[in-house]
């Protein structure tokens, strides 16, 4: 008898457990002077024998229940001869293909996959050539006679969270044979036989050698369910305090299940709810969460049940934003007339009494009143229609940008472009040209016709984040704002600021730039009713909200994005960034470094290795990194696929793999032509059901003689 | 042991004795409330003078040595015998001393001697005492006198419960020993082998004496109240065994009422009386109801 878990042995000892407890008892009982104790002993002599058969047997069941347990947690099993894999005699080369997918990581698998290569690589002779091939890791092994590497790459190979292409590591395991230009080639291709792992791809080319199967999935099949990926949509534009969570849930067994789920914010959690699923289904479930205001937070759905693959039964996602922002609106237009100021409209757009979902904070001094004002404390700055007195309110201002903060310049009367452009110099997205009354599209000079907003973004999925709660025509209405009066930019070469916005007739409107740590938008008109009719349209409330929480990085980031896992990522530096630094959420660390493609700046991961968040910084970035000041978050979860554990048939892959023979041999022996001949293996026939059910008619032989004897 | 020391003993002894002297006459005096007076005072008559015949008379009292010598029928008279030896032996094994730390059961027993003693002195009697104690015999001669109720229960009052039970051969030696018919009254528990027991009853009864027997059982042993799994050790080297209560309870109490049962048959078959007095139940009133069912039968037996 061989045990998987042999340290549960120890539980044996277990057994003197009733044995000491009879004794312990009959110490503890007290003793009794009694005068009819003649005919205590009569009695007693009658049931003795009777009584003290009954005490025994009822230990030694006792003393078996304990030795089953321990037993069936030892895991038993015994090893079996089947034939095993024969390569047969004379030289050869072997590559052995060891499947290192998600499917892989439930009940031990693997490490029998480990047995199974090593098990092969013993039985190379010293001349024989011997390659190892990791489908999903990516890890090759070339041909070679040293064996010490292979085995150590096999020691420290774990499976991984990635749905494994096994036609292309086969595929790449012939080209490998191939270069080699051995005579007798054979690959060992060591999988569960998951059908997944062979779905979409096309057929293998012609192979002049054998391809052996080691077959390690259970003949049965194990009951498993997953998650899909968790969707996030906002469940209205006002209430931006509720987020809907959809999510995809997957019944691979042949029973229904009820899937009981949770979903988790910032590790607490705050739904619960069931779905029915139907064999072999997918259903949908729906949670609508309210968040707090600083509700900034990774989030998660777990599935409850319990399944053969543990894994694949979260699904993460996150939220980010939250906060209260703290904002400065230096007007430059501090009329003695309230209502005429600048920031009259600023202030009340910024937080409206009414509007008490509003997270923004303003406070409002004149561009006199700056200098006194600590700009540390505020996280945003608006410049309305300002001068811009000296050099050092611009250094103060761009110093400011350059810790991190967010400044929004609206331009006006006040404004000087040369000014602006020689104070602000590298702070500006654009330098400023000069002043344009709208006259667009008029017949004549006198039939003054502003410009109106080009909405052509809405709806579009690839819309600045500024621009996202315009999703569909007739959301805030941009549409019917028109701009009479604006600032020309100077087109540049190599342009260092993105245009968010634009008008009808493609002059920029709302221009951004990184600078520092921190970023700067730029609207080329005035942000008061001077210019333009912006402000009294409702698109102007949004928009301006949504600029203020952009630029303090506060912004609620709902059905963001997502990945799976073994994807490869790439993301655009902004201007001014030198590289990037990604977190996951289980503490992995990565610094990336800059690549040119086509052009443009970018960072690169070439492989998302483990399901969970993932938190991006440009660098230079923010100091310390928190999520809530990330540029950039991912949530990775595996491919639902992998958690189909249905098996491949032997037809099947005779069809995709071509070669001059197949062989697969499983726990039960070789299943297909031409059987495995000569050697046998040793296969493991685990049994320790048999000591459950035997516990079980202990348990119930124990209550038998407890009703019968009388005894406790 | 110095002089003090024997002084204080001798003084508790004075004040046990007097102690069960006066419970002894507390139980006896309550015993005699409501009781009438019998008729028949001892257990043997004695002839007394002839009377000339007379129809109605019984046939079987006509003096036939007389009719032969005067051929005239006469009828013997007989007078009540004033005087009866009586034997209280009172059992003080190891068995009697149950429960340990009150030995309510013993002390309950002697108080009943005691009750006894006086009764039979008080109308007369002359009243003798044995101690089976220690599997021994001590003894006291009958005498009658209200001085022979303090040695009575001097000795009564100096016993205390100890050692084995042999009651077989200790009353085939008090038989041997009561040359006279008497009355033997024997306390005890009777915990001892029944085939003795019966041996040495038929023994006594073989010798014409009258016999009594009171069984004195404390409650717990006729109820068996205990729960908890204990060890049960005797008062008189029996052994100890581990017993659970609630498995063997049923049985004991089977075993202990066949053997009353027994004992109360074998009384019938001896024409013995049978009385069991509970330890928890007042002494004057067992003895009170005894002594009115002895009265009654033996009236009936007088008239048969």
């Amino acid at each position: 008898m061989n045990f998987g878990s042999p340290l549960y042995l120890l539980g044996l000892i277990g057994m003197a457990i009733p044995v000491i407890i009879h004794f312990w008892k009959m110490r503890r009982a007290k003793t009794v002077r009694f005068g009819a104790i003649r005919y205590l002993l009569q009695s007693e002599e009658v049931t003795r024998r009777r009584r003290k058969f009954w005490e025994y047997l009822l230990l030694l069941v006792r003393m078996l229940l304990i030795a089953a347990v321990s037993l069936a947690l030892a895991r038993p099993f015994r090893l079996e001869s089947v034939p095993a894999l024969s390569f047969g005699s004379g030289q050869k080369s072997l590559v052995v293909v060891l499947d290192d997918s998600l499917s892989m990581q439930r009940g031990g698998l693997f490490a029998e996959a480990r047995g199974a290569a090593f098990s092969a690589l013993n039985q190379l002779t010293d001349l024989d050539q011997a390659g190892l091939i990791l489908p999903c890791r990516g890890m090759e092994t070339e041909l070679g006679r040293e064996r010490e590497r292979i085995r150590k790459s096999i020691r420290d190979a774990q499976p991984t969270f990635e749905r494994a292409n096994m036609v292309s590591a086969i595929a790449r395991a012939q080209e490998m044979l191939g270069r080699a230009g051995a005579k007798s080639k054979k690959i060992l291709v060591i999988t569960d036989l998951q059908k997944a792992g062979f779905a979409d791809a096309p057929a293998l080319g012609d192979f002049d050698g054998e391809i052996y199967f080691y077959d390690l999935g259970k003949s049965s099949l194990e009951a498993n369910y997953a998650l899909g990926p968790v969707e996030l949509s906002r469940e209205s534009l006002a209430g931006e305090q509720s987020v809907k969570a959809r999510v995809s849930v997957y019944d691979f067994a042949d029973e229904p299940v009820e899937a009981r789920l949770a979903l988790s914010l910032g590790g607490q959690a705050v739904a619960r709810g069931s779905v029915l699923l139907k064999r072999w289904s997918v259903a949908e479930k729906n949670f609508v969460v309210n968040l707090r205001e600083d509700a900034g937070a990774e989030g998660k759905v777990e599935l409850e049940n319990p399944d053969a693959l543990a894994l694949d039964n979260q699904s993460y996602f996150h939220l980010r934003g939250g906060g209260r922002v703290r904002t400065l609106v230096v007007d430059g237009d501090w009329s003695t007339e309230v209502t005429s100021r600048e920031s009259f409209y600023l202030e009340r757009a910024l937080n409206p009494r009414l509007y008490a979902l509003s997270r923004i904070d303003p406070e409002v001094v004149s561009e006199n009143g700056l200098e006194q004002v600590q700009l540390d404390n505020f996280q945003v700055i608006v410049l309305a229609d300002c001068f811009l007195k000296n050099q050092a309110q611009a250094s103060r201002l761009k110093d400011f940008v350059a810790n991190g903060g967010g400044l929004l310049i609206a331009l006006g009367e006040k404004v000087n472009a040369d000014r602006y452009n020689s104070l602000f110099s590298d702070l500006l997205p654009r330098e400023l040209r000069e002043v344009k009354v709208s006259f667009a599209g008029a017949a004549s000079a006198r039939e003054f016709q502003p410009v109106r907003l080009d909405t052509s973004f809405i709806g579009s999925s690839e819309r600045h984040p500024v621009l996202k709660p315009f999703g569909s025509a007739g959301e805030g209405d941009p549409a019917h704002a028109g701009f009479s009066k604006f600032f020309l930019l100077y087109q540049e070469l190599a342009p260092k600021g993105q245009v968010i916005l634009k008008l009808t007739d493609g002059t920029p409107m709302m221009v951004e730039k990184a600078h520092g740590r921190g970023n700067v938008i730029m609207f080329a008109s005035s942000i008061g009713p001077g210019w333009n009719d912006l402000c009294i349209h409702p698109a102007f409330l949004p928009l301006l909200h949504q600029t203020i929480l952009y630029l303090a990085r506060s912004l609620f980031e709902v059905g963001g994005q997502g990945a799976e896992v073994g994807e490869q990522v790439e993301l655009a530096l902004p201007s001014g960034k030198s590289g990037a630094f990604a977190r996951t959420s289980r503490g992995t660390e990565m610094s990336l470094a800059p690549e040119k493609q086509a052009g443009q700046n970018l960072v690169r991961i070439s492989r998302l290795t483990e399901p969970g968040i993932y938190y991006f910084w440009y660098l230079p970035g923010p100091e310390p990194r928190t999520m809530d000041n990330a540029d950039f978050i991912l949530a990775v979860n595996p491919d639902p696929r992998e958690s189909d554990f249905r098996k491949i048939s032997a037809a099947e892959l005779k069809k995709i793999t071509p070669a001059a023979a197949v062989y697969i041999s499983s726990e039960k022996g070789v299943k297909s032509e031409p059987g495995a001949r000569g050697k046998t293996s040793s296969v493991k026939r685990p049994y320790h059901a048999s000591f459950l059910l035997a516990l079980v008619l202990l348990a119930g032989v124990e209550l038998l003689i407890l009703a019968r004897s009388g005894l406790e | 042991m110095n002089r003090w020391q024997s002084q204080d003993q001798a003084l508790d002894l004075i004040s046990r004795v007097r102690n069960l002297e006066l419970k002894a006459r507390e139980v006896a005096e309550g015993a005699l409330i409501g009781l009438h007076r019998s008729r028949h005072r001892g257990s043997s008559i004695e002839f007394s003078e002839h009377k000339a015949y007379s129809p109605g008379d019984e046939i079987r009292l006509i003096d036939w040595k007389l009719y032969g010598k005067t051929d005239r029928f006469f009828i013997k008279q007989f007078e009540d015998e004033t005087r009866i030896s009586a034997y209280i032996l009172l059992d003080a094994s190891g068995s009697m001393a149950y429960p340990e730390d009150r030995l309510v059961k013993f002390e309950y027993s002697r108080v009943l001697a005691g009750a006894l003693c006086y009764l039979l002195l008080g109308q007369g009697d002359s009243v003798g005492a044995g101690l089976i104690n220690r599997g021994d015999f001590k003894w006291l001669p009958a005498r009658s006198g209200e001085r022979h109720f303090s040695e009575l229960a001097e000795v009564l009052a100096r016993a205390e419960p100890e050692g084995e039970t042999r009651l077989g051969p200790l009353i085939s030696e008090l038989a041997n020993r009561v040359k006279k018919r008497s009355l033997i009254i024997l306390i005890s528990d009777f915990f001892d082998p029944e085939s003795q027991v019966e041996t040495s009853l038929k023994l006594l009864r073989h010798h014409r004496n009258e016999l009594a027997l009171f069984q004195v059982l404390a409650r717990e042993e006729m109820e068996f109240p205990f729960e908890r799994m204990s060890w049960f050790e005797g008062f008189e080297n029996e052994g100890r065994v581990l017993i659970d209560p609630a498995q063997l309870k049923k049985k004991y109490l089977r075993t202990l009422k066949s053997w009353r049962k027994r004992l109360e048959l074998l009384s019938q078959e001896l024409a013995a009386d049978y009385q069991l007095f509970c330890t928890d139940q007042a002494p004057g009133q067992l003895l009170s109801s005894y002594l009115l069912r002895r009265g009654q039968t033996r009236r009936r037996r007088g008239r048969a």
